[in-house]
């Protein structure tokens, strides 16, 4: 329960790599790890989308749906608004990644034209609501959950670099026709996962 | 009550995210104008931040060639961006050699209007005009080609293998369609455009709509290919399909002007439906005894099965190497043009001898 917030960082990006162990946000992680370039973009959006939105995840549960919280802040009894945790995640998320997006647009273009229709994807992406969500479960503090968000974030991009250059060597490779493409690109994934799993013993998350 | 409360704190947290988007929207969007600055100053244009550089220009009769509508697949609209160029995209990665993206070449399409921009613009660009044609004859040619010859009230000055735009009406936005010159440029006030009408194309099936009398509306000429008008420079024109009509326009020209001029025309088409103006070329070669037709069909297996085969294939025939000087102008279907480029290549042509137009 109270691990430091550099122990679960470590964690999140190597021993509970939400990628390779939870295997959470894998639709964007196959779609753009085609090349190097754009899989870094996606990944640093998704480590400054993670990062921020568990911050304020964290403080709107803590102070306004966790139960008990409502009752403290305006004094009328029997308010919970703990069933709203779901919706206003994915309302914080989704208003967050159209920030993130707007800012894209004004900044790089060709980053923007890249990163295509995954950028408002990253609004779904299981491995932001995870985080939040798992943030949630686990019980951390603010530090550690913006050590928790920025880790699996940077998790996240290191399993897609890896991927991105894996893949940039494979396409000059023989590979069987019949799994071009997705098919090994899921089975690298397997390998790395499984390579993933040596960290393990190194720090136990709870 | 109780109710009433958690639905007033989950919507107060609904506005209050709402309401940061409208402010970042209002903050991050590209508002007010930019100034274009063309050629470092001649002209200058003030236009609306957010748009894109094709469609600002054309907005102020600058009538840079597209053959798409700005969807970034012609490639035609190549510009130049020598200030604040933000870089080009990777869709314009497969239309621009490294050379040219140094220079800062880019396509207009592509370049998002966010800030002050200085761009240059060549000089038959900026003089081109919307001008109008009258169409005085249309005829169907084959199954679904038809040829259009049209009038203007003013000279069209023009060189063989060059484009012309036609301007397709549409509600929204100005939409043009490069279409290459079939005519002798020696008829001064006419030129002819060769049409093959594509299902669902707004270009084609509009031009093939027209009547005689109908009136359009067209930019340019346009276009990079310098024919050599020395006598002893060979020319190879390789037509395909419809991509026959500015090999239509060379050919013509050429061997009326430049009667020693040694040309050879190789033609691929499909079937013998849509081998076009067969007669006209094999009177201009039992005409003139520099000028050589070629023709194959692709796909017919009825009559002629000498000249069965892919057009490249007889050009790797027929074609002698070596000959001092020579030129190649090719035009057709992207395969073609590839598979072509290959054979000449083969016959040690230089890539500046060559010049070619995908569509």
């Amino acid at each position: 329960m109270n691990q430091s917030p550099l122990v679960i960082l470590f964690a999140a990006v190597l021993t509970n790599n939400i990628v390779f162990s939870g295997f959470l946000g894998m639709c964007s992680f196959i779609a753009l790890s085609k090349r190097i370039d754009t899989a870094i973009g996606m990944g640093l959006a998704v480590t400054f989308v993670s990062t921020f939105t568990t911050a304020l995840n964290w403080l709107i549960y803590h102070y306004i749906l966790k139960t008990g919280a409502l009752y403290k802040l305006t004094g009328i009894e029997g308010l919970d608004g703990e069933i709203f945790t779901l919706i206003v995640f994915i309302a914080v998320i989704a208003a967050f990644v159209q920030i993130v997006e707007l800012a894209i647009a004004r900044i790089s273009q060709s980053l923007y034209q890249a990163l295509g229709i995954f950028l408002p994807l990253i609004t779904v992406n299981c491995a932001i609501l995870g985080v939040s969500l798992f943030m949630v479960i686990r019980g951390y503090g603010f530090l550690a959950s913006i050590a928790f968000g920025f880790g699996s974030g940077i998790g996240w991009l290191l399993a897609i670099f890896l991927m991105a250059g894996i893949r940039q060597k494979l396409r000059f490779s023989k590979i069987s026709p019949s799994l071009e493409g997705i098919g090994i690109t899921m089975i690298t994934t397997g390998i790395l996962a499984m390579i993933f799993m040596v960290f393990n013993g190194m720090v136990r998350m709870n | 009550m109780t109710l009433a409360v958690e639905i007033i704190v989950f919507m107060l947290i609904t506005a209050i995210l709402t309401g940061a988007v409208i402010i970042f929207n209002r903050i991050l969007s590209p508002s007010g104008n930019v100034k274009i600055r063309i050629n470092s100053g001649e002209k200058e244009l003030t236009v609306k931040a957010g748009s894109n550089l094709l469609s600002a220009l054309l907005e102020n009769s600058i009538y840079i060639p597209s053959g798409c509508g700005g969807k970034g697949t012609c490639g035609l609209c190549r510009i130049t961006v020598t200030e604040n160029n933000a870089g080009a995209l990777p869709l314009e990665c497969s239309f621009i050699n490294s050379q040219d993206l140094k220079k800062g070449v880019r396509l207009a399409c592509q370049v998002k209007l966010l800030d002050d921009l200085g761009v240059s613009i060549s000089a038959d660009y900026l003089e081109a005009r919307l001008r109008s044609a009258i169409v005085i004859q249309s005829t169907l040619v084959s199954g679904d080609i038809k040829e259009i010859i049209f009038e203007t009230q003013e000279e069209l000055v023009f060189e063989c293998g060059q484009y012309v735009q036609i301007k397709v009406p549409s509600e929204d936005e100005q939409l043009f369609r490069a279409y290459s010159l079939a005519s002798d440029p020696a008829e001064q006030k006419q030129f002819a455009l060769n049409v093959k009408l594509i299902p669902g194309g707004i270009g084609s099936t509009y031009l093939h709509e027209l009547k005689v009398g109908d009136k359009v509306e067209f930019t340019g000429p346009y276009g990079e290919w310098k024919l050599d008008l020395t006598p002893e420079t060979e020319l190879v024109l390789v037509g395909g399909g419809v991509g026959m009509a500015p090999m239509r326009s060379i050919a013509r020209s050429v061997t009326r002007c430049i009667p020693g001029k040694k040309v050879s025309f190789f033609y691929g088409a499909c079937t013998m439906d849509d081998l076009l103006f067969r007669n006209d070329f094999e009177k201009l070669d039992l005409d003139n005894s520099n000028f050589t037709y070629f023709w194959a069909l692709s796909s017919d297996t009825n009559e002629c099965t000498e000249r069965m085969g892919f057009i490249h294939e007889f050009l790797k025939k027929e074609l002698e190497p070596p000959i001092k000087d020579r030129q190649a102008f090719l035009c057709g279907p992207p395969p073609m043009i590839d598979a072509v480029m290959e054979v000449l290549f083969d016959k040690g042509f230089e890539e500046t001898e060559i010049f070619y137009d995908k569509f």
